[in-house]
């Protein structure tokens, strides 16, 4: 097992606390995974086989959950995350082109990574904010009425 | 009890059952495709739809429960219509061509297609045709076409495993195969993968099927309406022109199985009333049309081995045991049926020969039912890779349990059993019994087998009281003092013990080591010899690994009629699912011919039968010369005179009995490379086996699995020469 992800005696208490908080084991497993990928960033195989011992589960019940949310992700992504809002709303308003210029700037395609491994650009459906179309949103937060001149400072903001 | 109405038809039905359920108890047809009788409820294909009146609309009867008053519609236009849609679009993603073709019904008879349609893929190419529920439904649903464009889904072929291969684009997600591994096996081998279009069923990390805790019970592989899963011998076999039903009887549990049998062959076989294990489920068609099998009487002239009628061979026979009357062993297998064995005592008695089997591990065999198991209790496992081998008698003990008890495994080696445990004691050789003495009994003695206290400690705290179920290998343990609330149960390999114990008869080992025996008769067993014979007689489905003089083709266990004796010391019946293959001859009546003709001779007395009595194998130290200390396993994995490893390919992959267990320190010492040939020398033989390198036994310590044809029979000590690196 690669050394850097096996889970310190910390982390697993941490876990095993969760389950308190659930009626059966498996209801945890969700909060757990979000711990892990707060830690790591992703959702490393090794960490997936040991919260399926902690949680007393089979490894393929982890696998999918993992696999299902697109959210979760199976391997190392980039620093920032940044979606950008496909749907009607936020197409009419220029949110394919936002998704375009993005994609020139930062040199990548959807779903992928910066070589640097510092961006990693995704395209979501409606988030719920088509009255501030279009939207993208980074790293969790919300950016409303989004131009590509925001963009340009946004990305220097982020370095 | 809930009153309902269906389709008019008043109905009574206790409470807790679903629409569904209330249904099929009274023969109305609701067409499903998620659901199994014996899994949880799914509601995930959509085609029970009913409708239910004051309900706006459908609902899926296989997860509604019934109510009273309820007044429920299965089959309106509307309903049909529904499920007509629903159907269409599951298939939208399933190569539908034969599915909808108007030639189908003439297609196998004229070949119409492979000119005239440009397909590659569909019934005519799958091996559930004529098996399949899609096609029933789409006959029940009358759809003639589809309105979507056909999706194929492109994903490879996973053909890597042994036993069974997936084909994920014929999956409709139906689910089943998930919960059958979960539900019925509680592997938790499979799962959903992904969602929406890419979602697929697939093991953890994309892990290959061996590679992960699958058993190869097939129970996926049965609970899958389409063809997504196949089995890989015999999955052309075709529809079977019947099943019968008979016992399974490759180990001691004898599993109620039925046999598909087309045109006098079984093409495959399936569980009947409770889950099979890899040997029942795939196992059986694959040894009863084994290429390796001889189905013809071989007589030797001179240096040539030729083929002759049964007349002869059986003349040649008698003629034999006439010769070397009373310096003729009988050599058998328990795995005989009650009725071979009572024929062997018919040959005994008439003075010719002395009979003996292999012994060694016979020691009190306890009978037991399975009411017996009803109160959850924890268990310990001794000395036996419970999982690989009696699986399916864990599991019928577990399935009344509600809740989970504690599975305490006692071995010094790391088998796949201690790897599921929830506590794995690992004692010192030889100190198995100290151990269970400390665990069961309130003794005072020094505690030196190699176990923490604590751990002790914890596992006693376990029991807290309330007893614990005991399955032990008897081959290595002879016997322990325990208290009363724990109910011990050895878990023998092979049946028929009650019968053979009564038998009285001689250990082969003694027969094997008595000079004045020339004349050797294997019924079903191939030992290793110690001397040579002027004659050997060999009955059996496979050529014995010692050679033979005469041999005579037996039947196997699909081909006749007759009962032996299980584990749990009740009968089981064998029903004759085809005719014997070639020439083969049941057991008994070969044995019959043999003592008919041989005539029994008015006042021989049979030689004076002492009860074999057991000794206790002396645990024997690791010397500079035999630095290391063999251990023989039980084999459940083991016929008759072969192991299933060495008659197919399936089972050398996925346990491998042919080789020696060994520490990576050791190997390392030797220079003993993993998968590469071992001579093990011990004081009186000497064999070559294949390295298994691997870290979960101990150091000092090799293992292997019992097998008296390479003379693997109880534990010694032992010395290794690597004679390939
Ligand atoms: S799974 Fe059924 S419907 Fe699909 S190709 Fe095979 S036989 Fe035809
Ligand atoms: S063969 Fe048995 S253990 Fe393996 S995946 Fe299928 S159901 Fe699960
Ligand atoms: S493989 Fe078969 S049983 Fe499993 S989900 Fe697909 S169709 Fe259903
Ligand atoms: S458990 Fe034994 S009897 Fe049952 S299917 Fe397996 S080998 Fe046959
Ligand atoms: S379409 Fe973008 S927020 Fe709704
Ligand atoms: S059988 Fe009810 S939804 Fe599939």
């Amino acid at each position: 097992m690669n050394e850097a992800f096996v889970l310190d005696e910390e982390l697993k208490n941490r876990l095993t606390a969760l389950t308190n908080d659930y009626s059966t084991k498996l209801a945890a497993l969700l909060p757990a995974l979000n711990i892990i990928q707060d830690k790591f960033g992703f959702i490393p195989p090794e960490a997936e086989q040991q919260i399926a011992e902690l949680l007393d589960i089979f490894p393929t019940q982890v696998r999918e959950v993992t696999t299902f949310y697109s959210l979760f992700y199976n391997a190392p992504v980039g620093h920032h995350k940044i979606y950008v809002c496909y749907n009607l709303s936020c197409c009419i308003e220029g949110g394919g082109k936002l998704l375009h210029y993005l994609a020139k700037k930062l040199r990548v395609s959807v779903n992928e990574t910066t070589r640097d491994g510092k961006f990693s650009l995704y395209r979501t459906p409606c988030t719920g904010a088509c009255e501030k179309a279009p939207v993208i949103i980074v790293n969790g937060a919300y950016h409303y009425n989004v131009t590509p001149e925001y963009i340009d400072e946004l990305l220097t903001k982020l370095g | 009890m809930i009153r309902l109405k269906i389709n008019d038809i008043p109905i009574e039905i206790e409470e807790g059952k679903t629409v569904l359920e209330a249904a099929r108890a009274h023969n109305i047809r609701i067409p499903t495709l998620c659901n199994q009788a014996d899994l949880a409820p799914y509601g995930g294909c959509r085609l029970c739809m009913v409708e239910i009146e004051g309900y706006q609309r459908p609902v899926t009867s296989c997860t509604l429960p019934c109510h009273d008053g309820m007044v429920v519609k299965t089959d309106s236009p509307q309903l049909k219509d529904l499920r007509r849609f629903t159907l269409e679009l599951i298939l939208s993603e399933h190569p539908y061509s034969c599915l909808i073709c108007d030639k189908k019904e003439d297609c196998a008879k004229f070949m119409l297609c492979i000119q005239k349609e440009p397909v590659t893929l569909g019934c005519k190419y799958c091996s559930k045709d004529g098996k399949c529920e899609l096609q029933v439904l789409v006959e029940e649903l009358e759809i003639k076409e589809i309105p979507y464009p056909l999706t194929y889904r492109g994903l490879e072929v996973e053909r890597w495993d042994p036993f069974f291969e997936r084909d994920y684009n014929l999956c409709i997600l139906c689910n089943r195969c998930v919960r059958a591994c979960n539900e019925i096996r509680h592997a938790g081998v499979i799962q959903f993968q992904y969602r929406g279009p890419d979602t697929v069923v697939g093991t953890a990390f994309g892990l290959t099927h061996l590679e992960t805790a699958c058993q190869f019970c097939g129970a996926c592989v049965d609970a899958c309406p389409t063809g997504a899963m196949s089995e890989r011998y015999g999955k052309w076999g075709g529809v079977p022109d019947k099943k019968v039903s008979t016992s399974c009887s490759f180990c001691s549990i004898a599993c109620e199985v039925l046999l598909n049998v087309r045109d006098n062959a079984v093409i495959s076989s399936e569980p009947e009333h409770h889950p099979l294990c890899v040997r029942g489920r795939f196992g059986i068609s694959q040894f009863v049309h084994n290429p390796k099998r001889v189905t013809e009487p071989f007589l030797k002239k001179g240096t040539r081995i030729v083929e002759v009628e049964w007349d002869e061979a059986l003349q040649a026979a008698v003629e034999k045991l006439r010769e070397f009357k009373g310096r003729t062993g009988i050599i058998f297998s328990p795995n005989l049926t009650v009725e071979a064995l009572d024929a062997l005592i018919e040959l005994e008695n008439s003075g010719f020969g002395i009979l003996g089997t292999s012994l060694d591990s016979l020691s009190a065999y306890a009978d037991f039912s399975l009411e017996q198991f009803s109160k959850p209790a924890p268990i310990v496992v001794l000395n036996t890779d419970i999982i690989d081998d009696f699986s399916v008698l864990m599991l019928q003990i577990r399935k009344s349990w509600k809740e989970k008890t504690p599975l305490i495994v006692i071995d010094s080696a790391q088998t796949k059993t201690a790897d599921k445990a929830d506590v794995w004691l690992q004692p010192k050789l030889g100190k198995e019994e100290d151990l269970l003495q400390l665990l069961f009994s309130e003794s005072d003695k020094r505690n030196t087998t190699g176990v923490a206290n604590e751990l002790i400690e914890t596992v006693k705290a376990m029991f807290n009281g309330n007893g614990a179920y005991l399955f032990y290998n008897p081959s290595n343990i002879a016997h322990v003092k325990l208290p009363g609330s724990v109910k011990a149960i050895p878990l023998f390999a092979r049946p028929n013990l009650s019968k053979i114990m009564n038998m009285q008869v001689q250990n082969s080992n003694d027969i094997l080591h008595d000079d004045s025996i020339d004349c050797l008769f294997l019924v079903g067993e191939s030992p290793s010899l110690k001397k040579t014979y002027k004659v050997i007689i060999a009955q059996d489905h496979f050529i014995p690994a010692c050679g033979y003089d005469i041999f005579l083709p037996a039947a196997t266990f699909a081909e006749v009629d007759g009962s032996f004796i299980a584990l749990d010391g009740k009968r089981r019946t064998l029903n004759k699912a085809i005719e014997p293959v070639g020439k083969s001859k049941p057991d008994d009546w070969i044995i019959k011919e043999i003592t008919n003709n041989l005539g029994v001779e008015a006042g021989t007395t049979t030689r004076a039968k002492e009860p074999t009595q057991k000794a206790t194998p002396k645990q024997v130290k690791p010397t500079g010369k035999y630095p290391f200390h063999l251990v023989v396993r039980e084999n459940n994995y083991r016929f008759r005179n072969k192991s299933l490893s060495s008659l197919m390919k399936g089972f050398k992959k996925f346990r491998n009995d042919d080789c020696l267990w060994i520490h990576p320190a050791d190997a390392e010492n030797l220079k003993l490379k993993d998968g590469k040939k071992v001579q093990i020398i011990s004081k009186d033989f000497s064999l070559t086996m294949t390295a298994k390198v691997t870290d979960s036994v101990p150091a000092g310590t090799v293992y292997a699995f019992h097998d008296p044809s390479a003379g693997l029979v109880m534990d010694k000590i032992v010395r290794l020469e690597c004679i390939e690196s």
